[in-house]
Formats: C-alpha cells, structure tokens, sequence
C-alpha cells in the first residue's frame, strides 16, 4: 500500500510562487491501478517522480506499506519505471536493456538473461532480443521499456504518459495489453497521464490533479456522474459538460435555478438548504442527458438548432436560445435517426436528476450529492 | 546540353579552379620530399634522418626515433590527462546543482576566449619559481590548463544532449548516480569523448610553442619542436628536402589517425530514445 500525506513540492526553494504540489493526499491499495490525471503542470508528473525517489518532498511523507521512504533511494524503491520518451540505453541490445535491472542487482548473466526471455515473452518482443533500440518501430521500443520495468519483478510499475508517443489505433491495443498484464502479474501500478480517455478506461481508480491539489479520487464512473466541484466535472467528458450561468431562487415554494434563457425546476427530492438561496450557481448538465421532447412536455425549453454535427455513432446538435437571451450554446447528443437541420426549432428537456449545481462562490463545488 | 549539366560543369570548373592551388601545393611537398631538384632525379637521399642525426648549416639535432617516442608519449599522455578531468567536469556543469556553477560556467568561457599567448611571460616567471621549467611536468601542466575549458565546455554540450530520462531510467533500474554515469552517460556521450580525444591529440601533436619556450635540452622535444628546430636559425639556409621529407614523416600518422576516426565516428549511433 502507498500512502502519500500532505505532500509538498516547491522547486527553486521559493515559497508558495513555486509549489508544484501542495499537500498533496493520496492511498493506493495493493495491486491497485491508479491514473494520476489533470492538466500540463498540474504536478502529476512531479507527484510520480516523488514516488520513484527521483525527486525529493519538500514537506510531507511517502510511505511505502507504512514504511516512510521519503530518503531511500530510487534503486532501493523496488519500482519499475516506464518513461515517456522509453528512455533504453540506446548503445546495449534489447536482451541487455530488459536484463539491466537484473545485472545491477548482482544476479549471474545466465540467469538474468533467462529471466529477460521469459519477461520479454510476456510483451512479445522474444523475437527482438538481438536488435540495438534505435532499429525498433516506437510501438516496440515501448514493449521494450515495459519488459525493462517489469523483469525485476517490481513491487510499484511507474508509468509516465507511457503511450502519448504512439498513433491512436496502437495506443488502444497498447492500454489493453497493459490492463491485462497489470492483472496477471497483481503489481501496482500508477499511470501518469493527460488522456483522460485512457484514464478512465484503464484505471481502478483516478485522481484528478490541479494546481498541484487533488480535486477528486474515485473510480472512473463516480467521477463522471458526481464530480465534486466545476473542474472536476469541466475537464472530464468530451464533448464537454454544458454550463450555464445561473442563480438560486425560492419561488412559489419551489426552488428554481434562473438563468439568462430558462428557469429549471428542481425535483423534490433534491431540494437543497434554504442558506443556498440566492447563490450564483453554474447549472452543469451533460450532453447525452439532454433529449429533444415534444412541445407538450413538462419543463422543456425551446431552442433554435444552430449546427448539427455527424460523428459517427450519433449526433452532437448544439442548439442556441432563438431569443438570444442565453449567451451559452448548448450540445446534445442524438442517435443518428434523428431527423434535425440546423435552423429548425427543437424543444430540449433535461433528464431527470442529472444535473449539477456548482456553487461559485466555494470553488465551485458541487452542491448536489448524489449517492 | 540541358541548364542541370551546364550547372553541374559551372560548378565542377569553378571547384577545380579553387582546388588547384592546394593540390600543387601537396604535390610540390611529395617531389620536394622526394627529388633532387638539382639532378632532377628520384632520391630518397632526404630520408637519411632515419638512420642518423639531423646536422646541416650549424644545425645539430638528435636521432628522430627518441623523439617520435616523446610525440607519441606526450600526446597520450595529454589525451588521457584531458579526458579524464574534463568528462566528470563537464557532468558536473551539465547535471549537478552546486553553488557558483553559473559563475563558474562564464569564467570557462572567459577562459576559453581569451588569448592564452599573453599570460606566457607570467607563466614562464611562475613556472620558474615552481622549478618545472625544463620539465615534461611543467609542459603538460600549462597545455593541459591552457586547452582544458574548450574541452569541458565541448563536453557539457555533449552531456546536455543526454536526456535526464535516461540517467533517471538507470536510477530506478538499480544504479547509484555515479553508476547511472558509468554505465548509462557515459556510453551515451562516447562520440564526444572520442571528438575531445581527437582535438586532444591532434593539439598535443602540433604543440611546439610550449616546446620552444619551456624546454630547452633537444633530446626532450616532440616532432613539432624538432621540426620548428630546423627553420629558425640565424643564416637562413633552409634545407627545403630535409624539411619536407621530415614533415611527410611528421603528417603520415595525423591522416591514418584521421582515416581511423572518422570510420568510428560514422558507426556511432544515437538511437532508442525519442525526443533526444
């Protein structure tokens, strides 16, 4: 188990101006994968060169099975690493770079070769064993860093962005592969990684970072249904959640959200607490949560089609408020039999209890919690 | 004949045209090795310095093999000498947070571009002090400071190219960061310790200022000095054949070490890490 606790990173020793973690809080359970995600410079990638010793907490502990590891060095960390640029020793054979972290740890050439075969087997890369790294395509050279990270039997598997250098079709064969041998060898492994697809298509669980804090720990369903706050729930999704400005108000006994275009209703069961009232609010909902309805239903709005756009599996319609009071554009996804133009009026409603209020005046937190 | 031919025969006349001086140049130093310019005849009467002390005009120098063995001595010695400080300097300037680097960094370079022919005249005084004039120690003490900041400063060129990924990978492998350099850096950085190693040689080779200024006994020069020997005498009668012919001897190895090193340096290859 690893149990990260108050991290804190500063680089340069400046105070507050260069804090690239700040108080960072994490555990990672036995054979568990975790995707560290979030935006370029949000210290993710400095939290997993915490974790290989490579670099140094400021404040704060790592602790390794309850065991403080804050001063042991990398090589006594019992980690395997997968870099992004692969990083093989360009001038040693592909048997010689699986077989490196065997050779440092003292054990015979015979046997530090036998177990290269056996590892590199697992990745399917036997057949290059002769070969120098620089005459490997970049999908084998990335089996070669992943046979390099798992020969020594590593208890933790470090992975930093280890597919972004791959095309696409391969990336998706490449995250299979790891899941699978992630679970056939039970290490744990945390994945570094600003793909939020593959985040969530990998990983037990995922920690999305920014400003070097995390915003949410969970698994990847929970964080795309209840994201705590704004940026959870902004950053994840594509196409992205709609967000519209709005207020809090009690009317009629009721407590409706206000905004520029419309008013929407909230359901009984989610009344929230009078102290609420009057908050300016971002109303989130997502765009597969939003359906096109008959002109007799209940809480519809009515919208102008402005674009329709054709992805394949479906539809993105993005519609706009043909008074042109709401400055927001909305998107909904359709299936593909819908029969929509851009130009015609539609009226949209919002499925039931899929929304989102996220409170702007507390960091946008998210005030409704579903369970 | 179409404008690609007439282009490619511009080009080739005007090379040639430019070429042709220094070509007549090397052929002139082969006969003038090799001929009598007075008889007109093939003679290889100019390489008696193989077998016997140079003497001619008032000139008195030794047999040429003890010196070949101080060339070859002295210029490894500069070889090793140089590589072995400035590879870890130069890792250090690259790698290494430590106090006073950046400053450190601008006096190499400072060092580099300034004129070490000035400061002779204080060099020589010091050295005179220390009692190492006329020594080999004395010698390799003021080449090796003079040359020694172009190398480091060549160096951590070569040792900032090495992505920190790599030298991060060994860490996590198994290797302590002088190992990391060892077994990972070092490797990696090997064409330029063998581009270092060259310029090394070939300035240790063509030494022969330090030689004339510092050492003063003539069965203690190299082939640079011995060669400068025969050209500085009062009466100026030059012996043209007897220069030439020594100074054929004097280039031969330079261009087999040349043929030598470039054959290495086309194998080097920089592969198995992307975004290098």
């Amino acid at each position: 188990m690893i149990t990260l606790r108050n991290i804190v990173k500063e680089y340069d020793g400046k105070q507050d101006s260069g804090r690239a973690v700040d108080g960072l809080n994490l555990e990672i359970n036995k054979g568990e994968f975790v995707a560290l995600l979030g935006p370029s410079g949000c210290g993710k990638t400095t939290t997993l060169m915490m974790l290989a010793g490579l670099l140094k907490p400021t404040s704060g502990e790592i602790l390794f099975n309850g065991k403080l590891v804050n001063h042991v060095e990398p090589k006594d960390r019992n980690i395997g690493m997968v870099f992004q640029s692969y990083a093989l020793y360009p001038h040693l054979s592909v048997r010689d770079n699986i077989a490196f972290p065997l050779r440092e740890r003292k054990i015979p050439k015979q046997e530090a070769y036998e177990r290269a075969k056996e590892t590199s087997k697992i990745l399917q890369i036997d057949h290059l064993l002769d070969r120098k790294p620089s005459q490997l395509s970049g999908g084998q050279q990335q089996r070669v860093a992943m046979a390099r990270a798992l020969s020594k039997n590593p208890e933790i598997l470090l992975l930093d962005e280890p597919m972004s250098n791959l095309d696409a079709r391969l990336k998706l064969d490449v995250r299979d592969e790891i899941r699978k041998i992630q679970r056939n060898l039970g290490v744990t492994t945390i994945i570094v990684t600003h793909d939020q697809e593959e985040a969530l298509a990998i990983s037990d669980r995922v920690a999305i970072l920014n400003g070097g804090q995390i915003q949410q720990y969970a698994p990847p369903h929970e964080l795309f249904n209840h994201p705590v706050n704004l940026f959870v729930a902004s950053f994840l999704g594509n196409p992205p959640m709609n967000l519209v400005q709005g207020e809090l108000r009690e009317m009629n006994g009721n407590q409706v959200v206000v905004t520029e275009g419309f008013e929407y209703l909230l359901p009984a069961d989610r009344r929230l607490d009078k102290a609420h009232m009057g908050k300016s609010v971002k109303f989130g909902i997502r765009p597969h949560d939003i359906a096109i309805c008959s002109p007799t239903d209940h809480q519809r709005i009515k919208m102008k089609v402005d674009l329709v756009e054709h992805l394949g599996s479906g539809k993105l319609v993005k519609v706009i408020d043909p008074l042109g009071k709401l400055d927001t554009m909305i998107r909904l996804l359709t299936g593909n039999e819908a029969e929509i133009e851009s130009g015609d009026e539609v009226y949209i409603k919002f499925k039931e209890n899929k929304f989102h209020l996220f409170d702007m005046n507390d960091n946008g937190r998210n005030l409704l919690q579903y369970k | 004949m179409s404008t690609s031919t007439l282009k490619k025969l511009l080009v080739h006349t005007y090379m040639t045209l430019f070429t042709l001086p220094i070509i007549a140049m090397i052929i002139w130093y082969f006969l003038a090795a090799t001929m009598n310019f007075t008889t007109g005849q093939f003679s290889i009467d100019n390489f008696s310095f193989f077998t016997e002390p140079v003497e001619y005009a008032g000139v008195k120098l030794p047999l040429i093999w003890p010196i070949v063995l101080n060339t070859l001595v002295y210029s490894f010695l500069i070889v090793l000498i140089e590589v072995c400080i400035s590879v870890p300097t130069a890792y250090a300037f690259s790698r290494l947070d430590f106090k006073g680097r950046v400053s450190a960094m601008k006096f190499l370079f400072l060092m580099r571009s300034f004129p070490g022919i000035t400061l002779i005249i204080a060099t020589f005084f010091i050295l005179v002090q220390m009692n190492l004039v006329n020594t080999y120690t004395g010698v390799l003490l003021v080449a090796v400071t003079g040359s020694l900041p172009g190398r480091v400063y060549i160096m951590k060129g070569f040792f900032d190219e090495v992505p920190w990924d790599i030298e991060w990978a060994a860490m996590v492998d198994g290797c302590t960061r002088y190992r990391a350099f060892k077994k990972v850096l070092v490797p990696f950085v090997l064409p330029g310790i063998g581009a270092i190693s060259v310029f090394s040689f070939l300035g240790a080779y063509g030494e022969w200022f330090l030689f004339k200024l510092l050492i003063f006994n003539d069965d203690m020069l190299t082939l640079a000095g011995y060669l400068s020997k025969l050209v500085t005498k009062e009466d100026q009668i030059m012996n043209y054949g007897l220069i030439t012919a020594i100074g054929l001897f004097y280039t031969l190895p330079i261009i087999l070490f040349y043929i030598f090193t470039q054959k290495i340096f086309m194998k080097v290859n920089l592969g198995g890490a992307k975004q290098v």
